[in-house]
């Protein structure tokens, strides 16, 4: 049997601020007689929203009713009501994330897009999502290709490495068309980033200067600023030589996969002015047009340039609607909770079966290193469990999470466990017939996690046998192996 | 001369693949990840090579043992379940009389009527059914994980035991016999070449001689190289509360 539900992408970004819905199919894809397995069987955009401008109260503050009321106009014109959304993300990304408010603003909205959000992405999530969503990971699952999306939006430019499906590094860097602004030929805003570029570069360029498109230096600047900005992009994916212009740039991290794609795919708002001739190159009062050319005129990505992202402008927002969730294993275990379960971070500990009677001693290293001296703090244990374990390890296991996780559980907390090999139901079992029924426990499977992810669990669907998922992967991935 | 023998059977047929004449080995890695069908294992004109020849004849060889060879006393002793035996005399008979290997003769009944509690709300037995490796394999992980289940959501289990030269429709005739109304009936499937250890379970409500065939649910493949029995039987655990709380089982339950 199928069940459909909708889901809600927003992504407000450093220049447009977009929405979509799409519908997600889910059905038990196992046969007679097998243990039920309920997969997501397909995703729809089935509505896409207008593009608009940011609104922004000033160049450090979003003006979050401005977008409440786009967001809510746009919602009624697709006659779609909160109540209707099972699930849904509202991002904020690039340079707006920076931005004063911006978690307020993200709170704000979170009503608008049901009960189950992730609140905010962080460059890394965001590459991800963007390479989802312009077709880059199918592309690779499809050709068997090493495939790059660069989503080069208004204040970054987010880059996911894929192979077979999936994600195998993400880097992002502040390099996008609208980190100079220009409105009647005159400069009107330069990034603090990009302020900091220009003189490392020691181009004299400020706010106030004239610039005309008919020509003059000013234009021959930008010009060689917008050159500079592709020659980094062509760095990060090892097309060039790497320079220290390229370490500047970054946000958090670079691309550290060693290999040079096979297929780099373009997205967001300058991927399509690579594409798209332009009679105004100031069109949109910033330098995406100039950037969008100079990379079309390149030689590095000369021959890339095939066009294939299928979404270039929204593939950030249809990840986001339509990636960003998964769902659980079918045969999983919870009890006495209440859902949606948000921003939960990750404790991650390796079980092996000859070493299942030193588990609860390594949660509790783990645990404390991730609660950071906060005693009452929610967490989410992670493993990757065993494969096939016997009904003895499952017992050790259930007896020595539980004794690690004394005091949270008696403090109130959940006992979350989140396992990819399929156990999650029999350690689920094991663990309530020790905690008895009134302690909340939430046990699943088929979720892989790492150290440093935020989880957040939705409500349960398809008569209860599954739970949606959200891994956020937030922090660098530096600190990885704690 | 090298003293060693070389087991051809334990290489998982996932990892046995020729990539010779292969233009894209990387699609071939992809495919061979998702199934442990024999492809891409190559190819001498229009026959196999020798290893995967080799590996075929064990793999069969295998299943065919499965069905032929009788469960080890010793098995059952360890499981610490007592043994009865259906009409049939040898597994030849049992694969020839599929009729006898659902029904007892008198003493065998006598014996489970006195050594198992009356009346419980779900009996569990064990039989070889077509595979008896399945029962050793199985069992030891499969029975305590559900048992411990049942148990904690108060449900009374009744005694279980091992019947040898068994078939599903044993339950037909265990259920009333006992007065159990759910029997589970976990009992070796028919082996292929992928695992020769391979277990269902057969669950129903209130099984009797004229109940259909349609009131079995089943929940198959359960293996290490399926279902591991732990997450089946918490599986199992589930089923059989919906059934007894519905009072009905198989396509009824649906």
């Amino acid at each position: 049997m199928q069940e459909s539900i909708l889901s809600a992408g927003i992504d407000i970004g450093t220049s447009t601020t977009q929405l979509i819905f799409s519908r997600l199919v889910i059905e038990n894809v196992s046969g007679f007689g097998m243990i039920p397995k309920i997969e997501i069987v397909k995703k729809e955009v089935v509505y896409r929203s207008n593009i608009y401008d940011t609104p922004l109260i000033s160049n450090e503050e979003i003006d979050g009713e401005a977008v409440r009321r786009i967001l809510e106009n746009e919602y009624k014109i697709a006659g779609v009501k909160t109540s209707d959304l099972s699930t849904g993300a509202v991002i904020i990304t690039g340079e707006t994330s920076r931005k004063r408010n911006a978690r307020e603003v993200v709170n704000a909205l979170s009503e608008l897009a049901g009960d189950f959000v992730v609140a905010t992405a962080g460059p890394d999530l965001e590459s991800v999502l963007a390479g989802r969503g312009s077709g880059a990971a199918a592309l690779s699952e499809k050709t068997g290709s090493l495939v790059a999306n660069i989503d080069i939006g208004g204040g970054t430019s987010n880059i996911c490495y894929f192979k077979n499906g999936k994600v195998v590094d993400t880097a992002c860097l502040d390099i996008g068309g609208r980190l100079i602004k220009i409105n009647n030929e005159r400069i009107t805003y330069i990034s603090d980033k990009m302020k900091g570029f220009l003189k490392k570069k020691n181009i004299h360029l400020s706010e106030g200067d004239r610039v005309s498109l008919s020509g003059g230096e000013n234009i021959r600047k930008l010009i060689d600023i917008t050159a500079c900005m592709t020659d980094i992009l062509e760095q990060s994916v090892g097309l060039v030589k790497k320079t220290d212009d390229l370490e500047f740039m970054k946000t958090n991290k670079l691309i550290e996969y060693d290999g040079i794609p096979d297929i780099i795919t373009f997205s967001g708002g300058v991927a399509d002015c690579i594409y798209k001739e332009y009679d105004d190159e100031f069109k949109f009062h910033d330098i995406g047009i100039l950037f969008g050319k100079s990379i079309a005129e390149s030689t590095g990505f000369k021959d890339y340039l095939t066009g294939n992202a299928s979404e270039t402008m929204r593939a950030t927002v249809v990840g986001a609607g339509n990636y960003s969730m998964d769902v659980s294993g079918s045969t999983i275990e919870y009890q006495n909770c209440r859902f949606p379960i948000k921003n939960i971070p990750v404790v991650y500990v390796d079980i092996a079966e000859n070493d299942i009677d030193s588990l609860a001693e390594r949660i509790k290293k783990n645990a404390e290193a991730v609660k950071d001296g906060e005693k009452h703090k929610q967490i989410a244990l992670a493993s990757k469990g065993i494969r096939c374990p016997s009904f003895e390890q499952i017992e050790q296991m259930a007896e020595q999470i539980t004794e690690a996780m004394k005091d949270d559980i008696e403090d109130g907390s959940i006992l979350l466990i989140v396992i990819q090999a399929d156990i999650g139901k029999s350690l689920g079992q094991a663990i309530k017939r020790r905690l008895g029924r009134d302690k909340p426990v939430v046990c699943i499977d088929s979720v892989s996690c790492k150290y440093g992810d935020y989880i957040d669990i939705g409500e349960p669907m398809s008569s209860g046998k599954v739970l949606p998922v959200v891994v956020k992967t937030l922090i660098f991935q530096t600190e990885e192996g704690r | 001369m090298s003293e060693e023998i070389r087991d051809i059977t334990q290489m998982s047929m996932m990892d046995m693949v020729d990539y010779s004449g292969i233009n894209n080995p990387d699609e071939l890695r992809k495919l061979k990840e998702r199934t442990p069908a024999r492809i891409g294992i190559g190819h001498t004109g229009a026959r196999y090579k020798t290893l995967p020849m080799l590996r075929f004849l064990a793999d069969q060889a295998a299943a065919s043992d499965a069905v032929f060879t009788e469960v080890d006393e010793a098995v059952i002793k360890k499981l610490g379940v007592f043994e009865v035996k259906t009409k049939c005399s040898s597994k030849y008979e049992m694969l020839t009389r599929p009729d006898w290997g659902r029904i007892f003769d008198e003493d065998q009944k006598q014996i489970i009527k006195e050594k198992c509690v009356a009346n419980p709300q779900v009996q569990i037995y064990f039989g070889d059914g077509l595979c008896s490796p399945s029962i050793g394999a199985n069992i030891p992980d499969l029975y305590p994980a559900i048992r411990k289940g049942l148990e904690y959501e108060n449900v009374t289990v009744g005694t279980p035991f091992f019947v040898r030269y068994c078939r599903v429709n044993t339950a037909r005739t265990i259920a009333p016999l006992l007065g159990a109304k759910v029997t589970c009936t976990l009992i070796g499937e028919r082996p292929g070449l992928l695992t020769s250890e391979s277990m269902s379970a057969y669950i129903t409500y209130n099984a009797r001689p004229d109940m259909l065939e349609s009131e079995y649910t089943v929940v198959s493949n359960i293996s290490r190289h399926g279902i591991p029995p732990v997450e089946a039987a918490a599986h199992i655990v589930d089923l059989i509360l919906e059934i007894l709380e519905k009072k009905k089982s198989g396509v009824n339950l649906s």
